[in-house]
């Protein structure tokens, strides 16, 4: 996913001569190709992520388009309030690209994992936050991110490249929108949906092989990609919901603030908290992760693998049927 | 080097305001005869500043805000606000009138700066971030090849937040010999003085160790000022520091030097007059 972000920054920053890259002392991994994309735009500043973006601030307000690549637990702890005051409330539109989203850092511990993240973004006015699934997705958006009037978060969260597990085809010939929420994955196209997940992020291939485990069981469902957690999808979650018997809710992050609570934030003002099928929400606990391992190890010690949330979703189903 | 930061800081005890000065207190007065409360010691600490800026230095057109071919200046410590917003209502910004509306809840001039304002470049109130803007401006005017200066004014106080050092080091490591640093340098704070809740001494070395070429001023001595910033040598690739030694509340003396004057509330109209009459009698 980093990969085919910092690619995406190489062909649009050739020929765009407001767009700077500024890593927090962060190898992208192509840094050869950026010096000769992007010549003196493309700039390594010391460890002082409250510094960078209120330089990008400045940077943007003289008509530049700054992208910050830094670690996503640094890049938005740690400068939150220059995120909110000089870039959002001055307008001056920044792009933070956060590396490392979510549980990638899981061996580093919690210094270093992000699972707030979209919580303390999503809660800044005028901030759009992009959580990609893959890095076809973020291949698709990175030139939509350029003209957009607004500060963005990306959340890159790994899962390697190329996709995660075995090759996920997505539904049709989906192209990714900032803005947009896509249905990816239907498990049976004649049926009615008995379960609708929503997702972002690695959740939606995790979520898509849990809907394919969840065909054996006749369960049909359906996986609603909502790769901009700010602004949310409104329309598309609404008319998803409103057509399915139960919700399921994954999300990388603390069940705090994110994916979760931005859909039921929208779908209770839109629909009504009574006219809403079961909502369940699956993620990680309010708490700091003291394990380690990787990424995939937590995410299962977590009960959030593919075959951990089918069970799960089995459950809720077979409860609220009975 | 204590001799320098002795001799300049009694200097700027003693030296007296000439008219100009005086008007753009009173001025910095009519918005506080409103709100009956604000900023008052660095409001009045940095007028010669501005007002050798503005009167001498900056390049600017009122009637094109966004002219590129400007030097930029930003006002870092974005609480001294009624200072700022008597000299731009001096050079034509906004009406003077709105200095009668400071702090009313439709007001144009809040208590803070804001980028909203005409002539004002950033938005600033929370301590530490003015620099880094200053920064970015800088390198984009390198960027685009623009031959402009960005100034910065920083409190002191506002030194105690890391982000300044960080930016310290920026901007020696991107050699933004556009940029120049002011130092309000009042020697108080919200809690009291520099010296007890800061310890900033020695300032002058602190900013050399980070490689910047240092230069110190009565910061209330207009003539030095002007020929301070007329001989700036900038487009060496280095970045330039002025630190101005300046008094707290500088105009009304009973307040001088007082850190309990960083923040005053209940200035009813007795204690206003008291505030003006000092003003004038100022000597």
């Amino acid at each position: 996913m980093r990969n085919a972000c910092i690619n995406s920054l190489i062909n649009l920053g050739k020929n765009d001569e407001r767009i700077i890259l500024i890593s927090v002392d962060q190898p992208t991994g192509f840094e050869k190709e950026l010096k000769e994309a992007l010549n003196k735009r493309f700039i390594f500043e010391p460890i002082s992520e409250a510094n960078v973006v209120s330089m990008s601030s400045g940077l943007a307000s003289n008509g530049y388009i700054p992208y910050i690549f830094g670690h996503a637990a640094f890049n938005t702890r740690r400068c939150y309030e220059q995120i909110a005051l000089d870039a959002c409330l001055q307008k001056n539109h920044i792009r933070l690209i956060g590396m490392g989203g979510g549980l990638v850092n899981a061996h580093l511990g919690p210094t270093h994992t992000a699972i707030e993240d979209i919580s303390l973004l999503r809660s800044i006015p005028g901030m759009t936050v992009l959580v990609p699934c893959d890095a076809q997705e973020i291949t698709e958006l990175m030139p939509q991110t350029v003209e957009l009037k607004q500060s963005i978060y990306i959340r890159l969260a790994q899962f390697g490249e190329p996709k995660y597990g075995k090759k996920i085809e997505r539904n049709g010939n989906i192209r990714a929108k900032i803005g947009k929420a896509n249905v990816v994955y239907v498990n049976n196209k004649n049926s009615k949906t008995d379960v609708l997940f929503i997702s972002n992020g690695v959740m939606t291939p995790i979520s898509i092989e849990s809907s394919m485990i969840l065909s054996n069981s006749n369960i049909n469902s359906k996986v609603l990609n909502v790769t901009t957690a700010k602004p949310i999808d409104t329309e598309t979650v609404c008319n998803e919901v409103s057509s399915s018997k139960h919700v399921v809710i994954v999300e990388e992050h603390t069940l705090i603030g994110g994916l979760a609570s931005a859909c039921l934030e929208n779908l209770t003002d839109n629909l009504g908290s009574n006219n809403l099928p079961p909502i369940h929400r699956i993620g990680l606990p309010d708490k700091f992760i003291h394990n380690y391992g990787n990424q995939k190890s937590l995410l299962q010690k977590n009960d959030m693998m593919p075959e951990q949330i089918a069970k799960r979703v089995i459950c809720i189903v077979n409860k609220v049927n009975k | 080097m204590k001799k320098k930061y002795s001799k300049l800081t009694d200097l700027s005890k003693k030296i007296t305001l000439d008219q100009r000065s005086k008007y753009l207190r009173k001025l910095v007065m009519r918005g506080f005869k409103n709100s009956q409360k604000g900023h008052v010691g660095s409001a009045l600490s940095m007028i010669e500043i501005l007002r050798v800026l503005y009167d001498h230095i900056l390049k600017y057109d009122i009637k094109k805000l966004n002219w590129e071919q400007r030097d930029r200046l930003i006002v870092s410590q974005g609480w001294a606000s009624m200072g700022l917003y008597a000299i731009l209502a001096d050079k034509g910004f906004f009406k003077l009138e709105e200095l009668d509306n400071f702090m009313n809840t439709d007001s144009i001039l809040g208590g803070c700066i804001v980028k909203l304002i005409p002539g004002i470049e950033a938005t600033t109130g929370a301590c530490g971030h003015g620099l880094s803007i200053a920064i970015g401006m800088a390198l984009s005017l390198k960027l685009k090849k623009i031959n402009k200066k960005v100034f910065v004014i920083l409190g002191d106080g506002e030194h105690g937040e890391g982000a300044v050092w960080e930016a310290a080091l920026s901007a020696k490591k991107n050699k933004l010999d556009n940029l120049i640093i002011i130092v309000d340098y009042n020697k108080n704070q919200c809690s009291g003085t520099i010296k007890d809740v800061t310890n900033l001494e020695s300032l002058s070395d602190k900013w050399k160790s980070f490689g910047m070429k240092v230069h110190e001023v009565n910061g209330h001595d207009v003539t030095e000022l002007k020929k301070t910033f007329k001989k700036l040598n900038c487009n060496k690739g280095y970045v330039n520091v002025v630190i101005c030694h300046t008094v707290m509340s500088k105009g009304i003396k009973m307040f001088e030097g007082n850190s309990d004057y960083h923040w005053k509330g209940g200035i009813d109209n007795e204690l206003h007059n008291k505030m003006i009459e000092s003003i004038e009698e100022y000597k």
